[in-house]
C-alpha cells in the first residue's frame, strides 16, 4: 500500500467483497462480505465449519480468495504473503497463539521484528519497548525476560495482542482469545478489547463465546455453512436470535442492520 | 495457582514491591530475577542449565584424579582440548541444527568428505587456502541440497540426512578408490599440528568458531530466528520469517562445520582417510544434547555444547587414565546422554507443574 493514494472505496478497515473459496470439491466460503470500521468490535461467530477461520486465514493474508476481494484499508488489495498484511497495519492474534514457548515475551512480541542494527539485536531497546508497550496497552506479564512457557493463559493472551498491536496497526483480528481461558482472564482480555477500540482500532473478534461477544462487540456477523446468515447490532438483538442464526432456524437482516 | 498469580500481577494500583512480595516463589525460584547484585548473579549462574555439567565434570574430574594424577596435569588437559576441537566445531552447527528443530545425521561422512575433497585438491597442488575453501564449498553446497530435500519434498530430516549418511560415505569411498591420501604439504599439516606459545593452534581455531557460533545464535537476529523455527514453526512464518530458506540455510552450515572439523583433523592427522568421521555423527549429537539442547527444538546453546564435548572427550581420557576398558567408555557415555536429558526432562516437567498447579 504504498503507491499514491488513491481514493479508499470503502469506509472498511478491513473486510471482503463477495469472497468465494474453495478447497478441492468443499466450499468454505460463498460469496461472504464483511466491513470492519475503525474504532468498532465486530464479531464474528458461527458453529463450527460454518467458515469463521478461512476468513480469519483469508483476511491475514494465509489464504487467497478464489473470487471476489479483501478489503485493507478500504482498498481491494491481493495479499500475497502474510508479512504484507502485517505492514499494511493488521495484526493477527491466532487461536492457538502463535508464540514460540521457550522465548520469553520480548522476544515473542517482536518475533521476525526485532529492533536490530546490522543484524545485532537490540536486546534492550526490545524490552524496553515491549515493556513500554504492554504498559500503553495496561496488559500485566511477570517481566519481559519471563519465558512464555511459564505464563497463564490470560498472560500468553495479552503477550499475542501485545505482539500484533506493534506500532502502526489499525485492525486486529482475533481467533477464539478466550478459548481456555478463566472468568477472571476473559473479563482482562475483554478489556484489552475496549482498550484497543478506544485507540480507534477496528477489532475482528472469532469467538465461540456468546457471553463474551455480547460484553465486548458493537455488531456480530452470524456465519452459516460458509454464508453471511447476517449482521446484527448487538443492542438491536438478543442471544436467542443470534443463537437461531447460527443453528439456522430463523434468518436474520442480510443488510447490515442497526448500523 | 494461576488465578492467584494473575491476581497479584493483574492489579493496577499496586506498587512493585508488593507485586514482587505477591509473586510466588516458584516464579523466584524457577527465574532468579528480582534479586540484586551478587545474589542474583549466583541464583542465576546456580539455575543455568550449564551449572549441573560444571558440577559433573568436576565430580568425574575429581575421581580420575584420585585414581591417576597425570589427569590434572596441563599436557594431559591440553591433549584433551586439542582432541575434542575438530568435533566441537561440527558440534556448533549441529546445536544450531538442533535449536532449529532439525536433526543432521551425515555429519560424519560429511567430514569425511570435506576432509578428502580439500587433501585431493592440495595432491592436485591446489593453494592451500583455495583446497580448504573447495572442502568447505562443496560440503557447504551437499548439506543445501539436503536441506532443499527436506524442506521442499517434505521427508522428514531424519531420513534424508540418514541417507546423506550413506551416500556421502559412499562418494568419499568411490573418489578415494578406498585408499589413503597423502603425503600432504606440510604447511598445510601445520594447521593442525602447530601450536602458538603452549597452545595448540587447533584450539584457538576452534575457541574462534564457538566465540562466532555464541555470538550468531545469542545476539544476532539469525539467532533469534533459529530459535523461533525450532519452536514454533507455523508462529515464525506468519510472523513473516522465511522458514523453509533458514532451514535449508541450517543444514548447509551443518555441512560447512563438518567440513572444517574434517579438515583440522586431516591436517592434525597428516593424511586423508576415507574412512574418517565414521560414527562421528552420533558422538556429536550426545555431545550436544549432553550440553542441553533440545531434540525438540528453540532450546541450546553454544558455551552448554562446549561443556557437553568437553565432557565426553573427558570420558574418554578418563578412562584411558583408570585403565578401564574402552569398550566401558560406550556404556557410561549412553548413561550420561540418557541422564542429561533425564535430568533436563525432570526440570522441565517441575517447572510445568509448578506454573499451570
Amino acid at each position: 500500500m504504498t503507491q499514491p493514494e488513491p481514493t479508499p472505496t470503502s469506509e472498511a478497515v478491513l473486510g471482503l467483497e463477495h469472497v468465494s473459496k474453495h478447497f478441492g470439491s468443499i466450499t468454505a466460503l460463498n460469496d461472504v462480505s464483511l466491513r470492519l470500521r475503525p474504532g468498532e468490535v465486530l464479531a464474528l461467530v458461527g458453529d463450527n465449519g460454518a467458515g469463521k477461520t478461512t476468513v480469519v486465514r483469508l483476511l491475514s493474508g494465509l489464504f487467497k480468495p478464489d473470487s471476489g476481494s479483501v478489503i485493507v484499508k478500504g482498498m481491494p488489495t491481493v495479499l500475497q504473503h502474510p508479512d504484507q498484511v502485517i505492514k499494511a497495519g493488521v495484526a493477527t492474534v491466532f487461536q492457538d497463539l502463535a508464540l514460540v514457548e521457550p522465548l520469553n515475551v520480548a522476544r515473542n512480541v517482536f518475533l521476525g521484528h526485532e529492533p536490530s542494527k546490522l543484524g545485532w539485536v537490540r536486546r534492550r531497546k526490545m524490552e524496553h519497548d515491549a515493556e513500554a508497550l504492554f504498559s500503553s496497552l495496561s496488559i500485566k506479564v511477570p517481566a519481559m525476560t519471563s519465558t512464555v512457557a511459564m505464563l497463564s493463559g490470560g498472560q500468553r493472551q495479552g503477550v499475542a495482542i501485545a505482539r500484533g498491536v506493534l506500532e502502526g496497526v489499525q485492525a486486529v483480528l482475533m481467533d477464539e482469545p478466550t478459548a481456555a481461558l478463566g472468568v477472571r482472564e476473559t473479563a482482562r482480555v475483554g478489556e484489552i478489547i475496549a482498550g484497543l477500540r478506544q485507540r480507534g482500532l477496528g477489532v475482528l473478534l472469532v469467538s465461540h463465546d456468546l457471553d463474551f461477544v455480547f460484553h465486548v462487540a458493537d455488531r456480530i456477523q452470524v456465519m452459516r455453512l460458509g454464508r453471511t446468515a447476517g449482521v446484527v447490532a448487538v443492542k438491536a438483538t438478543d442471544r436467542s436470535q443470534v443463537v437461531h442464526m447460527i443453528t439456522g432456524t430463523v434468518r436474520g437482516s442480510e443488510s447490515e442492520a442497526g448500523v | 495457582m494461576s488465578n492467584q498469580l494473575s491476581s497479584g500481577q493483574v492489579g493496577q494500583s499496586e506498587t512493585p514491591a508488593s507485586a514482587e512480595r505477591n509473586q510466588s516463589s516458584i516464579m523466584r525460584r524457577t527465574r532468579g530475577l528480582r534479586e540484586s547484585g551478587l545474589g542474583k548473579f549466583a541464583r542465576a549462574t546456580v539455575l543455568a542449565p550449564e551449572f549441573s555439567l560444571v558440577i559433573a565434570i568436576a565430580i568425574f574430574g575429581a575421581i580420575t584424579t584420585t585414581r591417576n594424577d597425570s589427569f590434572l596435569t596441563y599436557s594431559n588437559l591440553i591433549l584433551v582440548v586439542k582432541s575434542a576441537a575438530p568435533t566441537f566445531v561440527v558440534a556448533i552447527t549441529m546445536t544450531f541444527v538442533l535449536i532449529g528443530g532439525g536433526i543432521d545425521l551425515s555429519v560424519g561422512s560429511m567430514a569425511g568428505l570435506g576432509g578428502l575433497v580439500t587433501a585431493m585438491a592440495l595432491q592436485d597442488h591446489l593453494p592451500i587456502i583455495l583446497a580448504i575453501c573447495l572442502g568447505i564449498v562443496v560440503c557447504g553446497a551437499v548439506g543445501a541440497g539436503i536441506g532443499v530435500v527436506i524442506t521442499k519434498f517434505h521427508i522428514p530430516a531424519l531420513i534424508v540426512t540418514l541417507g546423506g549418511l550413506y551416500a556421502i560415505r559412499g562418494v568419499v569411498l568411490i573418489l578415494t578408490n578406498s585408499q589413503q591420501v597423502f603425503p600432504l604439504p606440510s604447511a598445510f599439516d601445520a594447521i593442525g599440528q602447530s601450536s602458538l606459545g603452549d597452545i595448540p593452534s587447533l584450539v584457538f581455531i576452534a575457541i574462534g568458531f564457538g566465540i562466532i557460533g555464541h555470538l550468531a545464535l545469542s545476539k544476532f537476529k539469525f539467532g533469534y530466528h533459529i530459535r523461533a523455527i525450532g519452536g514454533n514453526a507455523a508462529a515464525a512464518r506468519a510472523v513473516g520469517i522465511k522458514v523453509d530458506r533458514m532451514r535449508i540455510v541450517l543444514y548447509a552450515l551443518s555441512g560447512v562445520g563438518a567440513a572444517i572439523a574434517g579438515i583440522l583433523t586431516t591436517s592434525f592427522v597428516g593424511d586423508g582417510d576415507p574412512s574418517f568421521g565414521q560414527g562421528m555423527e552420533l558422538s556429536v549429537i550426545a555431545a550436544v544434547i549432553v550440553g542441553g539442547a533440545s531434540l525438540f527444538g528453540a532450546v541450546g546453546s553454544v558455551p552448554g555444547t562446549a561443556l557437553g564435548v568437553l565432557f565426553l572427550a573427558l570420558i574418554t581420557n578418563g578412562f584411558l587414565l583408570m585403565r578401564i576398558s574402552a569398550n566401558w567408555q560406550f556404556v557410561v557415555q549412553g548413561i550420561v546422554v540418557v541422564a542429561a536429558v533425564g535430568v533436563d526432562q525432570i526440570r522441565r516437567i517441575r517447572i510445568r507443574k509448578l506454573s499451570a498447579g
